[in-house]
């Protein structure tokens, strides 16, 4: 039996307004299953980002729907989607700065009014996934004093933190050289697989694509499978 | 601290939004300039409205401490009533209408006798009648009814008063040498004034804070007056002044210090005349002998060193010292006993203290013969025993206003017993009925009124041909603020057989009849006088002598009526001005989130990808308005507190850069209120926060409106 599937589009468009109208996606029929690891590819430009940030609910489409955990994403729920649900990992790691590396993780947590104090459940896992990302020395550090690979290990503690079903990924490995790539990679497709996460990956990366259960490539915005 | 919140991420963040940083200067910069402004709207909307708070309840204590709150007095128809008008035709009653007081101490209600008097005229209106066929006693059920009240504790007291009028004439003797117990040339100046006279109220409770204590003068002029005997005070010419026999000062003066409370005393010369022989014989003093013709003339102790003074005397420096009763002035090798005729003075000023219960009286009988026992201090040593009362006038005095049981001998100024708390009685000095004490409006004390100053009160008196004016001796015995009375200034305060006197023969009234007589109460708390005045006209109905008495309370006074609607229209428009500047103030925080908003982008796309609600991002930027509103609000509230404590040192430096009063007394009272009035602290506290939220409001909406993704690709 096929696993369930946790992110789906159906028929979905984004169109800019700017002199002349610009398709960006066209018709994206997208689905992923629980415990996929699925990579997105294409140009710069050719709306990668844009359909990540739809499916995590960032930005809306022009039309069509997206499905996550079996609930279509709506004006109301989508805070509620993205905290629960899903876990954003950024090209340019956007760690809240004038915290410290434990307050950026635990604050997924905070926002689900979750507790957060010294021995509770959250504080607990927050302290578990620094260790399981190498950062344990670092954990009352302030996030501005890290490195680029401590900034993006930090990031995906913190964006593992809720135990999200999906976590999407938006050029992990962009900003960091081969070592911290590698480690970078190896720990997001490490926790798909031992938590049974979707990951959904948008990348360059051929290597890391290759590494995933699915490749899409996305030209003149339509999403062509590739494996 | 932040993992300690957890329902409320959103508070975390504000604070951590404000705290001030390096980075962010401009927006610190805004954020204690906003803060700033609403402590200073604060703390000035606090002064304000608790200043005129204050002053409003000081304004109301001195319009109910002698007005009373409330008061009962008769209408027309309980003036043409049977029961009032009978006593004008009764032999019992002397002919003579009946005031309240008397009515209420009246054996009968109806002292009519058909064998004796003649009939009641026929216009007359009929008898009010019980149910039972007896004569209503409309007075009697009124202190009945009072009674109850005062024994439910519902009011603090009550008690009639009579109101009249006639001619104050005072005489003030005075001595023209600035110390009384000099013989100076004495002087005798009048002073008349057209005056309202009304009864001592002694039960009312807070009479006692409206009289003022004697002052030094006071006490000096009744110590100067007690030498002199004044035969002639219901004359038009100056008194003719006898000396005090011994017998007479004696007892006068003794009546005077008995409760005078003298502490201190302090030398008006400008070299005074130290008592040396008191000094012992370890004492000795370092002094300078003033020799003419090798001849000790005078000695002079002091603190100064004069030698280098020009003078026509040779001046040697030397000691003063007690041997076997001999005062010496030792100098080197050479002594020279001390005669009785050569002075040991000194220039520096001496302050004698004294507790005045060893006043040497036994051998007092002139003012040379006064000594009193006390000490001075000359070269930090002590000189003890009787000191003659040359030259010394009084510097400090506490005299005794309050005693806990009648005293035997009463002093010469009103004094009020306290038994328990909740019955503390005024009395007037003790009288006899040649003269009566009178208490004077504080205005008086200008005019150069002293307690003791003797003088008359005259009125008109009409017999069957003519009018005759009538004298009654009077004599000042204290003088009261007399706060906000209708008739101001102007009102003298006589013991209740004075105003009987007065208008008993006074033929046409001097007021409107309604106002001359009534029952004055006083209650507890001000703020129960509408109820109280409606339970009593229920109790007027109940007992069907609503007719005969009208109630009012000092909300319907006409003299109290402009000032109390002064104060609320004050109070409502600084309130309104208030809420406009703490708004102006507030708006300031505006244009910071605003700024902090535009600052802090990032950290919203942050929040809202992991999941914040738009409307905990709303709530972020709310708080840091509230937060803001509240530090100010909370640091204007501590500055006024400041300076209401220390209002009184700014006033004065206020005056002194002034170079005047910078706050009339007469309005504003001696001193400004200086307490943080309740209701206008709780205007601030709610006012403030809740303008603040609203200022907070919009850039909230805006940072709420911010397109995660948008702001996140753009970083």
């Amino acid at each position: 039996m096929n696993p369930e599937i946790v992110i789906s589009t159906k028929h979905l468009y984004k169109s800019f307004q700017s002199s002349e109208k610009i398709d960006i996606l066209n018709d994206i029929n997208f689905e992923a299953r629980k415990g996929e690891t699925v990579a997105i590819t294409g140009k710069s430009g050719s709306g990668k980002s844009t359909l990540l940030s739809i499916l995590g609910t960032l930005e809306s489409a022009t039309s069509g729907d997206v499905t996550i955990c079996g609930k279509m994403s709506s004006q109301s729920n989508t805070s509620e989607l993205r905290n629960h649900h899903i876990g954003f990992i950024f090209q340019s790691f956007h760690l809240l700065e004038d915290y410290s590396v434990l307050e950026n993780v635990l604050m997924p947590a905070k926002i689900a009014r979750k507790s957060t104090s010294k021995g509770s459940e959250s504080h607990n896992r927050a302290l578990l996934l620094l260790e399981q990302v190498g950062l344990s020395h670092r954990t009352h550090s302030s996030a501005k004093t890290l490195s680029g690979g401590e900034k993006q290990r930090a990031c995906i503690a913190r964006a593992l933190c809720n135990s999200p079903d999906i976590i999407l990924a938006d050029e992990p490995t962009g900003n960091l050289d081969r070592t911290n790539a590698e480690m970078v990679s190896r720990i997001l497709f490490e926790n798909a697989k031992n938590t049974n996460s979707t990951l959904i990956l948008v990348t360059h990366d051929q290597e890391l694509s290759q590494h995933c259960d699915k490749s899409f490539h996305l030209k003149d915005g339509f999403l062509h499978l590739v494996k | 601290m932040l993992s300690g919140i957890t329902a409320m991420y959103e508070i975390s963040v504000a604070l951590k939004y404000l705290l001030p940083k390096r980075k962010q200067l401009s927006v610190t910069l805004i954020a204690l300039m906003s803060v700033g402004v609403i402590s200073l709207v604060v703390w000035l909307t606090l002064i304000f409205l608790s200043v005129t708070s204050g002053m409003e309840k000081n304004w109301l204590k001195k319009l109910t401490d002698l007005n009373a709150p409330l008061k009962i007095t008769p209408t027309q128809a309980y003036y043409s009533s049977y029961y009032y008008n009978i006593d004008s035709i009764c032999f019992s009653s002397n002919y003579q209408t009946k005031t309240i007081r008397e009515k209420a101490q009246s054996e009968f209600t109806d002292p009519y006798d058909p064998e004796f008097d003649e009939e009641p005229p026929q216009h007359w209106n009929a008898k009010d009648l019980n149910p039972d066929l007896s004569m209503k006693d409309p007075v009697k059920i009124v202190y009945g009814i009072l009674d109850e009240l005062k024994i439910k504790k519902t009011i603090k007291s009550f008690q009639d008063f009579e109101m009249s009028g006639g001619l104050l004439k005072l005489q003030l003797l005075r001595s023209s040498s600035p110390c009384f117990t000099i013989r100076g040339l004495e002087t005798v100046n009048f002073l008349s004034q057209v005056s309202y006279i009304t009864s001592f109220p002694e039960n009312n409770p807070f009479l006692h804070e409206s009289i003022l204590p004697p002052s030094k003068r006071d006490i000096e002029n009744l110590l100067y007056l007690s030498t002199k005997n004044l035969e002639g005070t219901q004359a038009d010419v100056a008194p003719k002044i006898k000396l005090s026999n011994p017998n007479e000062f004696s007892q006068k003066l003794n009546k005077t210090l008995a409760h005078a409370g003298i502490e201190t005393l302090n030398s008006t010369s400008s070299l005074w005349r130290i008592p040396i022989e008191l000094m012992t014989e370890k004492q000795q003093f370092n002094a300078f002998g003033y020799f003419q013709d090798g001849k000790l003339v005078q000695v002079l102790i002091s603190e100064k060193n004069i030698k280098g003074k020009k003078t026509s005397y040779d001046i040697v420096e030397g000691k003063i010292k007690k041997i076997n009763e001999n005062i010496i002035f030792e100098t080197g090798r050479q002594h020279h006993i001390l005669q009785n005729s050569t002075p040991v003075v000194t220039p520096d000023p001496v302050e004698l203290t004294t507790d005045f219960l060893d006043l040497d009286s036994s051998q007092t009988s002139s003012v040379s013969d006064m000594r009193i026992h006390g000490e001075i201090k000359i070269q930090n040593q002590k000189i003890q025993g009787l000191i003659p009362w040359n030259n010394l006038s009084i510097s400090t005095l506490s005299p005794t206003t309050t005693f806990t049981h009648k005293p035997t001998s009463s002093p010469l100024w009103a004094y009020s017993v306290s038994g328990s708390h909740d019955n503390s009685q005024m009395h007037l000095p003790d009288y006899n009925h040649n003269d009566y004490p009178i208490l004077l409006p504080k205005n008086f004390q200008d005019s150069g009124v002293l307690l003791g100053d003797k003088g008359y009160i005259s009125y008109n008196s009409s017999t069957v041909s003519s009018m005759q004016e009538m004298r009654l001796s009077v004599h000042v015995a204290g003088f009261y603020d007399p706060g906000i009375m209708s008739i101001g200034n102007k009102c003298i305060i006589v013991p209740n057989e004075v105003t009987k006197a007065i208008n008993s023969t006074t033929s046409s009234h001097f007021f409107d009849k309604i106002a001359t007589n009534g029952i004055q109460i006083w209650l507890s708390d001000l703020k129960d006088v509408d109820s109280l005045k409606q339970s009593l006209e229920s109790d007027l109905v109940k007992n069907q002598i609503n007719e005969y008495w009208q109630i009012s309370s000092y909300k319907d006074y006409d003299f109290a009526k402009d000032l109390l609607q002064q104060f609320q229209s004050d109070k409502y428009l600084f309130t309104l001005m208030a809420i406009i500047i703490i708004t102006v103030a507030c708006c300031n925080i505006i244009s910071l989130l605003v700024l902090l908003v535009n600052d802090k982008k990032k950290e919203i796309g942050i929040l809202l990808s992991m999941g914040a609600s738009s409307k905990s991002i709303a709530l972020i930027f709310s708080f840091c308005g509230v937060i803001m509103g509240t530090i100010g609000c909370i640091f204007g509230c501590v500055m006024a507190h400041l300076t209401l404590r220390n209002i009184d040192s700014i006033v004065s430096i206020l005056s002194k850069i002034q170079g005047h009063q910078a706050f009339n007394p007469n309005f504003y009272g001696t001193h400004l209120p200086n307490e943080l009035s309740p209701e206008a602290l709780f205007f601030v506290a709610i006012a403030t926060p809740i303008l603040a939220l609203s200022a907070g409001l919009i850039p909230a909406i805006k940072a709420c409106l911010l397109k995660p993704a948008s702001i996140l690709r753009s970083e």
